[in-house]
Protein backbone atom coordinates (compact mmCIF):
# COMPACT_ATOMS: atom_id res chain seq x y z
CA UNK A 1 0.00 0.00 0.00
CA UNK A 2 1.20 3.45 -0.84
CA UNK A 3 0.98 6.29 1.65
CA UNK A 4 -1.61 8.69 0.22
CA UNK A 5 0.06 11.62 -1.50
CA UNK A 6 -1.41 15.11 -1.54
CA UNK A 7 -2.53 14.55 -5.11
CA UNK A 8 -6.24 15.15 -5.65
CA UNK A 9 -7.69 15.44 -9.09
CA UNK A 10 -7.52 13.32 -12.25
CA UNK A 11 -7.00 15.22 -15.55
CA UNK A 12 -10.71 15.86 -16.31
CA UNK A 13 -11.33 17.33 -12.84
CA UNK A 14 -8.05 19.19 -12.97
CA UNK A 15 -9.37 20.95 -16.06
CA UNK A 16 -12.65 21.75 -14.28
CA UNK A 17 -10.65 23.09 -11.36
CA UNK A 18 -8.64 25.37 -13.64
CA UNK A 19 -11.92 26.74 -14.95
CA UNK A 20 -13.14 27.25 -11.41
CA UNK A 21 -9.98 29.13 -10.48
CA UNK A 22 -10.41 31.38 -13.49
CA UNK A 23 -14.05 32.02 -12.54
CA UNK A 24 -13.13 32.88 -9.00
CA UNK A 25 -10.37 35.23 -10.08
CA UNK A 26 -12.90 36.99 -12.31
CA UNK A 27 -15.36 37.04 -9.38
CA UNK A 28 -12.82 38.56 -7.02
CA UNK A 29 -11.86 41.30 -9.51
CA UNK A 30 -15.49 41.94 -10.30
CA UNK A 31 -16.44 42.28 -6.61
CA UNK A 32 -13.57 44.62 -5.98
CA UNK A 33 -14.77 46.85 -8.83
CA UNK A 34 -18.39 46.73 -7.61
CA UNK A 35 -17.24 47.72 -4.12
CA UNK A 36 -15.43 50.76 -5.51
CA UNK A 37 -18.35 51.76 -7.73
CA UNK A 38 -20.95 51.47 -4.99
CA UNK A 39 -18.74 53.35 -2.59
CA UNK A 40 -18.94 56.42 -4.81
CA UNK A 41 -22.73 56.29 -5.10
CA UNK A 42 -23.45 55.56 -1.44
CA UNK A 43 -24.74 59.00 -0.56
CA UNK A 44 -26.85 59.10 2.57
CA UNK A 45 -28.86 56.03 1.58
CA UNK A 46 -28.90 53.16 4.04
CA UNK A 47 -30.09 50.81 1.31
CA UNK A 48 -26.99 51.49 -0.71
CA UNK A 49 -24.78 51.08 2.30
CA UNK A 50 -26.27 47.63 2.84
CA UNK A 51 -25.68 46.70 -0.80
CA UNK A 52 -22.10 47.82 -0.35
CA UNK A 53 -21.51 45.71 2.75
CA UNK A 54 -22.97 42.77 0.84
CA UNK A 55 -20.51 43.23 -1.94
CA UNK A 56 -17.69 43.20 0.56
CA UNK A 57 -19.01 39.94 2.00
CA UNK A 58 -19.23 38.65 -1.58
CA UNK A 59 -15.46 38.84 -1.78
CA UNK A 60 -14.98 36.24 0.95
CA UNK A 61 -15.88 33.02 -0.88
CA UNK A 62 -13.74 33.68 -3.99
CA UNK A 63 -10.77 34.67 -1.86
CA UNK A 64 -11.24 31.68 0.45
CA UNK A 65 -11.49 29.43 -2.59
CA UNK A 66 -8.38 30.83 -4.21
CA UNK A 67 -6.31 30.55 -1.05
CA UNK A 68 -7.54 27.02 -0.36
CA UNK A 69 -6.83 25.93 -3.91
CA UNK A 70 -3.17 26.79 -3.45
CA UNK A 71 -2.91 24.54 -0.41
CA UNK A 72 -5.29 21.65 -1.06
CA UNK A 73 -2.87 19.38 -2.98
CA UNK A 74 0.28 19.86 -0.94
CA UNK A 75 2.00 16.65 0.09
CA UNK A 76 1.48 15.39 3.64
CA UNK A 77 4.22 16.34 6.06
CA UNK A 78 5.20 15.70 9.62
CA UNK A 79 3.06 18.57 10.75
CA UNK A 80 0.10 17.72 8.46
CA UNK A 81 0.13 13.91 8.15
CA UNK A 82 -3.16 13.88 6.22
CA UNK A 83 -2.10 16.53 3.75
CA UNK A 84 -3.97 19.75 3.17
CA UNK A 85 -7.28 18.58 1.69
CA UNK A 86 -9.15 20.15 4.58
CA UNK A 87 -8.18 23.60 3.34
CA UNK A 88 -11.27 23.34 1.15
CA UNK A 89 -13.44 22.57 4.16
CA UNK A 90 -12.01 25.55 6.01
CA UNK A 91 -12.80 27.75 3.01
CA UNK A 92 -16.29 26.27 3.00
CA UNK A 93 -16.79 27.38 6.61
CA UNK A 94 -15.51 30.87 5.76
CA UNK A 95 -17.93 31.09 2.82
CA UNK A 96 -20.93 29.92 4.77
CA UNK A 97 -20.12 32.33 7.59
CA UNK A 98 -20.11 35.10 4.98
CA UNK A 99 -23.48 33.92 3.66
CA UNK A 100 -24.93 33.78 7.15
CA UNK A 101 -23.49 37.18 8.04
CA UNK A 102 -24.98 38.65 4.89
CA UNK A 103 -28.46 37.44 5.80
CA UNK A 104 -28.16 38.46 9.44
CA UNK A 105 -26.75 41.89 8.63
CA UNK A 106 -29.44 42.59 6.06
CA UNK A 107 -32.24 41.54 8.39
CA UNK A 108 -31.02 43.53 11.40
CA UNK A 109 -30.19 46.57 9.30
CA UNK A 110 -33.54 46.71 7.54
CA UNK A 111 -35.57 46.02 10.67
CA UNK A 112 -33.70 48.86 12.33
CA UNK A 113 -34.44 51.21 9.45
CA UNK A 114 -38.09 50.26 9.35
CA UNK A 115 -38.62 50.64 13.09
CA UNK A 116 -36.81 53.96 13.23
CA UNK A 117 -38.80 55.17 10.27
CA UNK A 118 -35.73 56.38 8.42
CA UNK A 119 -36.68 58.40 5.35
CA UNK A 120 -33.66 58.06 3.08
CA UNK A 121 -32.71 61.32 1.36
CA UNK A 122 -31.51 61.00 -2.23
CA UNK A 123 -30.59 64.26 -3.88
CA UNK A 124 -28.82 65.53 -6.96
CA UNK A 125 -25.24 64.96 -8.00
CA UNK A 126 -23.13 66.54 -10.63
CA UNK A 127 -21.47 64.15 -13.07
CA UNK A 128 -19.29 65.76 -15.71
CA UNK A 129 -21.14 69.07 -15.37
CA UNK A 130 -24.54 67.44 -15.73
CA UNK A 131 -26.98 67.34 -12.86
CA UNK A 132 -28.40 63.90 -12.25
CA UNK A 133 -30.68 62.51 -9.57
CA UNK A 134 -28.44 60.24 -7.48
CA UNK A 135 -31.20 57.61 -7.54
CA UNK A 136 -30.58 56.91 -11.23
CA UNK A 137 -26.87 56.42 -10.55
CA UNK A 138 -27.69 54.10 -7.67
CA UNK A 139 -29.90 52.02 -9.93
CA UNK A 140 -27.08 51.79 -12.46
CA UNK A 141 -24.61 50.74 -9.80
CA UNK A 142 -27.05 48.16 -8.46
CA UNK A 143 -27.60 46.67 -11.89
CA UNK A 144 -23.86 46.40 -12.21
CA UNK A 145 -23.64 44.60 -8.88
CA UNK A 146 -26.72 42.47 -9.57
CA UNK A 147 -26.51 41.05 -13.07
CA UNK A 148 -23.00 39.50 -13.32
CA UNK A 149 -23.53 37.34 -10.19
CA UNK A 150 -26.44 35.59 -11.92
CA UNK A 151 -24.10 34.48 -14.71
CA UNK A 152 -21.15 33.72 -12.41
CA UNK A 153 -23.37 31.71 -10.07
CA UNK A 154 -24.73 29.62 -12.92
CA UNK A 155 -21.27 28.83 -14.22
CA UNK A 156 -20.09 27.74 -10.77
CA UNK A 157 -22.82 25.20 -10.00
CA UNK A 158 -21.79 22.45 -12.47
CA UNK A 159 -18.13 22.83 -11.49
CA UNK A 160 -19.06 22.47 -7.82
CA UNK A 161 -20.77 19.22 -8.71
CA UNK A 162 -17.88 17.82 -10.74
CA UNK A 163 -15.24 18.72 -8.17
CA UNK A 164 -17.35 17.97 -5.13
CA UNK A 165 -16.38 21.50 -4.14
CA UNK A 166 -18.62 22.98 -1.49
CA UNK A 167 -16.80 26.32 -1.49
CA UNK A 168 -17.82 26.81 -5.10
CA UNK A 169 -21.31 25.78 -4.21
CA UNK A 170 -21.52 28.19 -1.27
CA UNK A 171 -20.13 30.90 -3.52
CA UNK A 172 -22.79 30.17 -6.14
CA UNK A 173 -25.38 30.50 -3.37
CA UNK A 174 -23.78 33.77 -2.37
CA UNK A 175 -24.06 35.00 -5.95
CA UNK A 176 -27.75 34.22 -5.95
CA UNK A 177 -28.08 36.05 -2.65
CA UNK A 178 -26.22 38.98 -4.13
CA UNK A 179 -28.43 39.52 -7.09
CA UNK A 180 -31.47 39.08 -4.87
CA UNK A 181 -30.26 41.80 -2.52
CA UNK A 182 -29.33 44.03 -5.44
CA UNK A 183 -32.83 43.67 -6.85
CA UNK A 184 -34.28 44.35 -3.40
CA UNK A 185 -32.23 47.53 -3.18
CA UNK A 186 -33.36 48.41 -6.69
CA UNK A 187 -36.98 48.02 -5.68
CA UNK A 188 -36.11 50.03 -2.58
CA UNK A 189 -34.54 52.96 -4.44
CA UNK A 190 -37.40 52.96 -6.94
CA UNK A 191 -39.82 52.95 -4.03
CA UNK A 192 -38.03 55.82 -2.33
CA UNK A 193 -38.39 57.73 -5.59
CA UNK A 194 -42.12 57.11 -5.40
CA UNK A 195 -42.24 58.51 -1.91
CA UNK A 196 -42.57 55.08 -0.29
CA UNK A 197 -39.84 55.46 2.30
CA UNK A 198 -40.48 51.98 3.74
CA UNK A 199 -40.25 50.18 0.40
CA UNK A 200 -36.60 49.40 0.61
CA UNK A 201 -36.64 48.09 4.17
CA UNK A 202 -39.56 45.81 3.44
CA UNK A 203 -38.02 44.46 0.24
CA UNK A 204 -34.76 43.89 2.07
CA UNK A 205 -36.42 42.07 4.99
CA UNK A 206 -38.16 39.61 2.70
CA UNK A 207 -34.93 38.81 0.92
CA UNK A 208 -32.84 38.70 4.07
CA UNK A 209 -35.07 35.93 5.42
CA UNK A 210 -34.41 33.89 2.29
CA UNK A 211 -30.66 34.41 2.59
CA UNK A 212 -30.61 33.81 6.32
CA UNK A 213 -32.40 30.51 5.80
CA UNK A 214 -29.70 29.34 3.39
CA UNK A 215 -26.99 30.83 5.59
CA UNK A 216 -28.05 28.95 8.71
CA UNK A 217 -28.48 25.71 6.80
CA UNK A 218 -25.10 25.72 5.07
CA UNK A 219 -23.26 27.10 8.07
CA UNK A 220 -24.51 24.13 10.07
CA UNK A 221 -23.46 21.79 7.29
CA UNK A 222 -20.00 23.27 7.01
CA UNK A 223 -19.41 23.04 10.72
CA UNK A 224 -20.72 19.47 10.60
CA UNK A 225 -18.12 18.79 7.91
CA UNK A 226 -15.45 19.92 10.34
CA UNK A 227 -17.01 17.58 12.88
CA UNK A 228 -16.47 14.71 10.40
CA UNK A 229 -20.11 14.04 9.74
CA UNK A 230 -21.03 11.45 7.17
CA UNK A 231 -20.27 12.66 3.60
CA UNK A 232 -22.99 14.53 1.76
CA UNK A 233 -23.35 15.57 -1.84
CA UNK A 234 -21.81 18.95 -2.77
CA UNK A 235 -25.18 20.67 -2.40
CA UNK A 236 -25.95 18.96 0.94
CA UNK A 237 -29.07 17.47 -0.59
CA UNK A 238 -28.38 13.92 0.60
CA UNK A 239 -25.81 11.27 1.48
CA UNK A 240 -22.81 11.10 -0.83
CA UNK A 241 -23.34 8.28 -3.38
CA UNK A 242 -19.80 6.96 -2.81
CA UNK A 243 -20.73 5.98 0.72
CA UNK A 244 -23.17 3.36 -0.55
CA UNK A 245 -20.65 2.24 -3.17
CA UNK A 246 -17.93 1.66 -0.59
CA UNK A 247 -20.30 -0.21 1.67
CA UNK A 248 -21.46 -2.27 -1.29
CA UNK A 249 -17.91 -3.10 -2.29
CA UNK A 250 -17.07 -4.24 1.24
CA UNK A 251 -20.29 -6.19 1.55
CA UNK A 252 -19.60 -8.06 -1.64
CA UNK A 253 -16.14 -9.15 -0.56
CA UNK A 254 -16.37 -12.90 0.14
CA UNK A 255 -13.71 -13.12 2.86
CA UNK A 256 -15.29 -10.43 5.03
CA UNK A 257 -17.24 -11.74 7.97
CA UNK A 258 -18.26 -8.40 9.33
CA UNK A 259 -17.19 -4.81 8.75
CA UNK A 260 -17.73 -1.18 9.78
CA UNK A 261 -17.22 1.73 7.41
CA UNK A 262 -16.68 5.30 8.55
CA UNK A 263 -15.99 8.00 6.00
CA UNK A 264 -15.63 11.74 6.25
CA UNK A 265 -15.08 14.59 3.84
CA UNK A 266 -11.74 16.26 3.65
CA UNK A 267 -12.42 18.98 1.14
CA UNK A 268 -12.67 17.32 -2.24
CA UNK A 269 -11.66 13.93 -0.88
CA UNK A 270 -13.33 11.23 1.18
CA UNK A 271 -11.17 9.57 3.78
CA UNK A 272 -11.79 7.14 6.59
CA UNK A 273 -11.45 3.58 7.72
CA UNK A 274 -12.91 0.26 6.80
CA UNK A 275 -12.64 -2.10 9.77
CA UNK A 276 -12.99 -5.67 8.63
CA UNK A 277 -13.27 -8.91 10.54
CA UNK A 278 -11.93 -11.57 8.16
CA UNK A 279 -13.40 -15.05 8.09
CA UNK A 280 -9.87 -16.42 8.30
CA UNK A 281 -6.39 -15.02 8.42
CA UNK A 282 -5.47 -16.88 5.27
CA UNK A 283 -3.72 -14.62 2.74
CA UNK A 284 -4.86 -11.69 4.80
CA UNK A 285 -2.30 -9.12 3.61
CA UNK A 286 -2.97 -9.81 -0.05
CA UNK A 287 -6.73 -9.65 0.51
CA UNK A 288 -6.57 -6.41 2.40
CA UNK A 289 -4.44 -4.84 -0.28
CA UNK A 290 -6.82 -6.08 -2.94
CA UNK A 291 -9.84 -4.53 -1.16
CA UNK A 292 -7.87 -1.33 -0.70
CA UNK A 293 -7.14 -1.22 -4.44
CA UNK A 294 -10.75 -1.89 -5.37
CA UNK A 295 -11.93 0.91 -3.12
CA UNK A 296 -9.51 3.35 -4.73
CA UNK A 297 -10.72 2.33 -8.15
CA UNK A 298 -14.27 3.29 -7.23
CA UNK A 299 -13.63 7.01 -7.62
CA UNK A 300 -10.90 9.64 -7.65
CA UNK A 301 -12.24 11.01 -4.38
CA UNK A 302 -11.04 7.93 -2.54
CA UNK A 303 -7.28 7.85 -2.14
CA UNK A 304 -6.83 7.63 1.60
CA UNK A 305 -9.20 5.04 3.00
CA UNK A 306 -7.53 2.58 5.31
CA UNK A 307 -8.62 -1.04 5.37
CA UNK A 308 -7.88 -2.37 8.83
CA UNK A 309 -8.29 -6.07 9.64
CA UNK A 310 -9.45 -6.61 13.22
CA UNK A 311 -10.49 -9.57 15.33
CA UNK A 312 -13.88 -8.15 16.22
CA UNK A 313 -15.86 -4.94 16.08
CA UNK A 314 -17.54 -4.24 19.34
CA UNK A 315 -19.70 -1.26 20.04
CA UNK A 316 -19.73 0.08 16.48
CA UNK A 317 -22.99 1.98 15.87
CA UNK A 318 -25.38 -0.23 13.96
CA UNK A 319 -25.64 2.28 11.10
CA UNK A 320 -21.96 1.93 10.33
CA UNK A 321 -21.82 -1.84 10.29
CA UNK A 322 -21.76 -3.71 7.02
CA UNK A 323 -23.25 -7.15 6.87
CA UNK A 324 -21.73 -9.05 3.99
CA UNK A 325 -24.20 -10.20 1.41
CA UNK A 326 -23.52 -13.83 0.76
CA UNK A 327 -23.53 -15.12 -2.79
CA UNK A 328 -27.21 -14.14 -2.81
CA UNK A 329 -26.28 -10.47 -2.75
CA UNK A 330 -23.79 -10.83 -5.53
CA UNK A 331 -26.15 -12.64 -7.86
CA UNK A 332 -28.72 -9.92 -7.25
CA UNK A 333 -26.20 -7.37 -8.42
CA UNK A 334 -25.21 -9.25 -11.51
CA UNK A 335 -28.85 -9.59 -12.49
CA UNK A 336 -29.53 -5.87 -12.42
CA UNK B 1 -35.82 33.07 -12.54
CA UNK B 2 -39.38 34.15 -11.76
CA UNK B 3 -38.00 36.39 -9.08
CA UNK B 4 -35.95 38.34 -11.61
CA UNK B 5 -39.02 38.86 -13.75
CA UNK B 6 -41.19 39.80 -10.80
CA UNK B 7 -38.62 42.38 -9.68
CA UNK B 8 -38.32 43.78 -13.21
CA UNK B 9 -42.05 44.09 -13.71
CA UNK B 10 -42.47 45.61 -10.26
CA UNK B 11 -39.81 48.26 -10.88
CA UNK B 12 -41.11 49.08 -14.35
CA UNK B 13 -44.67 49.52 -13.12
CA UNK B 14 -43.51 51.56 -10.13
CA UNK B 15 -41.63 53.95 -12.41
CA UNK B 16 -44.58 54.02 -14.82
CA UNK B 17 -46.95 54.99 -12.01
CA UNK B 18 -44.60 57.64 -10.77
CA UNK B 19 -43.89 59.16 -14.17
CA UNK B 20 -45.70 62.39 -13.29
CA UNK B 21 -43.34 63.32 -10.45
CA UNK B 22 -40.15 61.41 -9.77
CA UNK B 23 -38.73 61.29 -7.19
CA UNK B 24 -41.65 61.99 -4.87
CA UNK B 25 -41.99 63.14 -1.25
CA UNK B 26 -43.34 60.71 1.34
CA UNK B 27 -44.81 63.70 3.22
CA UNK B 28 -45.71 65.70 0.12
CA UNK B 29 -43.63 68.78 1.02
CA UNK B 30 -43.14 70.09 -2.51
CA UNK B 31 -46.79 69.81 -3.44
CA UNK B 32 -47.85 71.59 -0.25
CA UNK B 33 -45.31 74.40 -0.57
CA UNK B 34 -46.05 75.16 -4.21
CA UNK B 35 -48.57 78.00 -4.16
CA UNK B 36 -48.68 77.71 -0.36
CA UNK B 37 -46.38 78.53 2.52
CA UNK B 38 -42.69 77.74 2.84
CA UNK B 39 -41.73 77.45 6.50
CA UNK B 40 -38.09 78.40 6.88
CA UNK B 41 -36.08 77.87 10.04
CA UNK B 42 -33.40 80.55 10.46
CA UNK B 43 -30.33 80.54 12.70
CA UNK B 44 -28.21 83.68 12.95
CA UNK B 45 -24.78 83.31 11.33
CA UNK B 46 -23.36 86.31 9.49
CA UNK B 47 -22.99 86.80 6.59
CA UNK B 48 -25.23 83.82 5.76
CA UNK B 49 -28.20 84.76 7.91
CA UNK B 50 -28.64 88.13 9.63
CA UNK B 51 -31.54 88.53 12.01
CA UNK B 52 -33.06 91.79 13.13
CA UNK B 53 -36.28 91.86 15.16
CA UNK B 54 -37.62 94.82 13.23
CA UNK B 55 -36.91 93.48 9.76
CA UNK B 56 -37.15 90.38 7.62
CA UNK B 57 -34.13 88.04 7.87
CA UNK B 58 -31.32 89.21 5.61
CA UNK B 59 -28.03 87.78 4.34
CA UNK B 60 -26.98 85.41 1.59
CA UNK B 61 -29.29 82.55 2.41
CA UNK B 62 -32.56 84.41 3.11
CA UNK B 63 -31.97 86.18 -0.20
CA UNK B 64 -31.65 82.86 -2.04
CA UNK B 65 -34.64 81.45 -0.18
CA UNK B 66 -36.77 84.42 -1.23
CA UNK B 67 -35.90 83.73 -4.86
CA UNK B 68 -36.68 80.04 -4.38
CA UNK B 69 -40.04 80.85 -2.81
CA UNK B 70 -40.80 83.16 -5.73
CA UNK B 71 -40.16 80.31 -8.09
CA UNK B 72 -42.52 78.08 -6.17
CA UNK B 73 -45.04 80.91 -5.84
CA UNK B 74 -44.94 80.42 -2.07
CA UNK B 75 -45.27 82.72 0.95
CA UNK B 76 -42.44 82.50 3.46
CA UNK B 77 -42.97 81.96 7.16
CA UNK B 78 -39.71 82.62 9.04
CA UNK B 79 -39.13 80.55 12.18
CA UNK B 80 -36.31 81.65 14.48
CA UNK B 81 -34.63 79.27 16.87
CA UNK B 82 -31.50 77.42 17.82
CA UNK B 83 -30.08 74.82 15.49
CA UNK B 84 -30.97 71.85 17.68
CA UNK B 85 -34.50 73.15 18.24
CA UNK B 86 -35.10 73.69 14.54
CA UNK B 87 -33.59 70.32 13.58
CA UNK B 88 -36.07 68.64 15.92
CA UNK B 89 -38.91 70.64 14.37
CA UNK B 90 -37.69 69.56 10.94
CA UNK B 91 -37.58 65.90 11.93
CA UNK B 92 -41.26 66.22 12.72
CA UNK B 93 -41.97 68.07 9.44
CA UNK B 94 -42.85 71.36 11.18
CA UNK B 95 -40.45 73.35 9.01
CA UNK B 96 -39.56 72.74 5.38
CA UNK B 97 -36.18 74.38 5.10
CA UNK B 98 -33.39 75.22 7.51
CA UNK B 99 -30.68 77.83 6.90
CA UNK B 100 -27.95 79.36 9.02
CA UNK B 101 -24.49 78.84 7.56
CA UNK B 102 -24.82 75.06 7.55
CA UNK B 103 -22.02 73.15 5.87
CA UNK B 104 -21.82 69.61 4.50
CA UNK B 105 -19.68 68.71 7.49
CA UNK B 106 -22.53 69.57 9.83
CA UNK B 107 -23.13 67.13 12.68
CA UNK B 108 -26.84 67.30 11.82
CA UNK B 109 -26.29 65.43 8.54
CA UNK B 110 -27.79 62.28 10.04
CA UNK B 111 -30.97 64.02 11.18
CA UNK B 112 -31.75 66.16 8.16
CA UNK B 113 -30.96 66.01 4.45
CA UNK B 114 -28.30 68.47 3.37
CA UNK B 115 -28.32 69.81 -0.16
CA UNK B 116 -25.31 69.68 -2.44
CA UNK B 117 -23.03 72.59 -1.59
CA UNK B 118 -24.21 75.70 -3.43
CA UNK B 119 -21.09 77.71 -2.64
CA UNK B 120 -17.65 76.86 -1.26
CA UNK B 121 -15.64 79.14 1.00
CA UNK B 122 -12.37 78.48 2.72
CA UNK B 123 -10.50 79.68 5.73
CA UNK B 124 -7.08 80.53 4.39
CA UNK B 125 -4.19 82.94 4.68
CA UNK B 126 -4.80 86.36 3.16
CA UNK B 127 -1.94 88.72 2.50
CA UNK B 128 -1.71 92.42 1.62
CA UNK B 129 -1.34 92.71 -2.16
CA UNK B 130 2.19 92.06 -3.34
CA UNK B 131 3.36 90.16 -0.26
CA UNK B 132 3.83 86.45 0.40
CA UNK B 133 3.30 84.02 3.28
CA UNK B 134 6.71 83.51 4.92
CA UNK B 135 8.11 79.99 4.57
CA UNK B 136 8.71 79.70 8.30
CA UNK B 137 5.90 80.94 10.52
CA UNK B 138 7.58 80.74 13.90
CA UNK B 139 7.23 84.08 15.59
CA UNK B 140 5.37 85.56 12.63
CA UNK B 141 2.31 87.67 13.53
CA UNK B 142 -0.96 86.36 12.12
CA UNK B 143 -4.23 88.26 12.47
CA UNK B 144 -7.25 86.21 13.49
CA UNK B 145 -10.68 87.18 14.74
CA UNK B 146 -10.94 86.85 18.50
CA UNK B 147 -12.69 83.62 19.66
CA UNK B 148 -13.25 82.43 16.10
CA UNK B 149 -12.88 79.14 14.23
CA UNK B 150 -9.91 80.67 12.41
CA UNK B 151 -8.22 81.38 15.74
CA UNK B 152 -8.74 77.75 16.77
CA UNK B 153 -7.34 76.47 13.48
CA UNK B 154 -4.28 78.65 13.78
CA UNK B 155 -3.61 77.42 17.29
CA UNK B 156 -4.02 73.77 16.23
CA UNK B 157 -2.04 73.82 13.03
CA UNK B 158 0.52 76.61 13.30
CA UNK B 159 1.50 76.66 16.95
CA UNK B 160 4.69 78.62 16.39
CA UNK B 161 2.85 81.48 14.73
CA UNK B 162 2.10 84.48 16.90
CA UNK B 163 -1.66 85.13 16.91
CA UNK B 164 -2.84 88.74 16.96
CA UNK B 165 -6.54 89.12 17.67
CA UNK B 166 -8.92 91.60 16.07
CA UNK B 167 -12.52 92.47 16.92
CA UNK B 168 -13.28 94.50 13.81
CA UNK B 169 -12.00 93.41 10.42
CA UNK B 170 -10.73 96.95 9.78
CA UNK B 171 -8.00 96.38 12.39
CA UNK B 172 -6.27 93.73 10.24
CA UNK B 173 -2.84 94.84 9.17
CA UNK B 174 -0.72 92.18 7.52
CA UNK B 175 -0.84 88.38 7.20
CA UNK B 176 -4.24 87.13 8.38
CA UNK B 177 -6.19 83.88 8.60
CA UNK B 178 -9.66 84.72 7.28
CA UNK B 179 -12.71 83.52 5.41
CA UNK B 180 -12.10 83.90 1.69
CA UNK B 181 -14.93 86.45 1.33
CA UNK B 182 -13.36 88.62 4.05
CA UNK B 183 -10.00 88.41 2.29
CA UNK B 184 -11.68 89.70 -0.87
CA UNK B 185 -13.68 92.31 1.02
CA UNK B 186 -10.63 94.01 2.54
CA UNK B 187 -8.76 93.91 -0.76
CA UNK B 188 -6.19 91.32 0.36
CA UNK B 189 -4.94 88.49 -1.83
CA UNK B 190 -5.89 84.84 -1.31
CA UNK B 191 -3.14 82.28 -0.98
CA UNK B 192 -3.43 78.58 -1.68
CA UNK B 193 -2.79 78.03 2.02
CA UNK B 194 -6.16 76.53 2.99
CA UNK B 195 -6.93 75.59 6.58
CA UNK B 196 -10.56 74.53 6.19
CA UNK B 197 -13.08 74.04 3.45
CA UNK B 198 -16.68 75.12 4.05
CA UNK B 199 -19.18 73.61 1.66
CA UNK B 200 -22.30 75.62 2.32
CA UNK B 201 -25.61 73.85 2.16
CA UNK B 202 -29.22 74.13 3.27
CA UNK B 203 -31.22 71.45 5.04
CA UNK B 204 -34.58 69.88 4.25
CA UNK B 205 -36.44 67.03 5.99
CA UNK B 206 -34.98 63.61 5.29
CA UNK B 207 -36.65 61.63 2.55
CA UNK B 208 -38.50 64.58 1.01
CA UNK B 209 -36.68 63.90 -2.21
CA UNK B 210 -38.85 65.81 -4.67
CA UNK B 211 -38.45 68.94 -2.58
CA UNK B 212 -34.73 68.24 -2.10
CA UNK B 213 -34.19 67.81 -5.83
CA UNK B 214 -36.20 70.97 -6.59
CA UNK B 215 -34.11 73.00 -4.16
CA UNK B 216 -30.82 71.50 -5.34
CA UNK B 217 -31.63 72.23 -8.96
CA UNK B 218 -32.48 75.79 -7.97
CA UNK B 219 -29.25 76.22 -6.02
CA UNK B 220 -27.01 74.56 -8.57
CA UNK B 221 -28.24 77.04 -11.16
CA UNK B 222 -27.34 79.91 -8.87
CA UNK B 223 -23.71 79.26 -8.05
CA UNK B 224 -22.64 82.64 -9.45
CA UNK B 225 -25.54 84.47 -7.85
CA UNK B 226 -24.55 82.97 -4.48
CA UNK B 227 -20.90 84.03 -4.94
CA UNK B 228 -22.04 87.56 -5.76
CA UNK B 229 -24.29 87.70 -2.69
CA UNK B 230 -21.49 86.48 -0.44
CA UNK B 231 -19.09 89.12 -1.75
CA UNK B 232 -21.76 91.80 -1.34
CA UNK B 233 -22.61 90.80 2.22
CA UNK B 234 -18.94 90.65 3.20
CA UNK B 235 -18.39 94.22 2.05
CA UNK B 236 -21.04 95.59 4.42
Amino acid sequence: MRYASGHELPPAQEEAHRKAVRLEVISAIYWASAIVLLYFTLGQSQAMKAAWVEDILGLFPPIAFLIASRFRHRAPSRRFPWGYHRAITVAYVVSTVALFALGAFLLIDSLDKLLKGTHPPIGMVEVFDTQVWLGWLMMGALLYSGIPPIILGRLKRPLADELHDKVLFADAKMNVADWLTASAALVGVTGIGLGLWWADSVAAIVISLDILHDGVRYLRQSVADLMDDSPQTYDEKGPHPLLAKVRGEVASTPWVKEAAVRLREEGHMLTGEVLVVPKSSQQLLARVEDLDRRLRELDWQIKDVIVAPVRSIEGAPPGLKVKPRASRGRSKRSRS
Amino acid sequence: MWRAWAAGVLIASMIGLGACQYPRDPEGTLNRVEGGTLRVGVVEDEPWVKLDQAKEPAGVEPELVRQFADELDAEIEWVEGSESELVEAMRGYQIDLLIGGLTRGSPWAKEVALTRPYVDTEIEFGVPPGTDVPGDLSGVEVWVERNSEAAALLEQEEEEADAVYFDEIEQVDGLALLDTYDIDAIGYERTANIFRDHEHAMAVPQGENAFLVELENFLLDRGDEAERLVAEEAKR
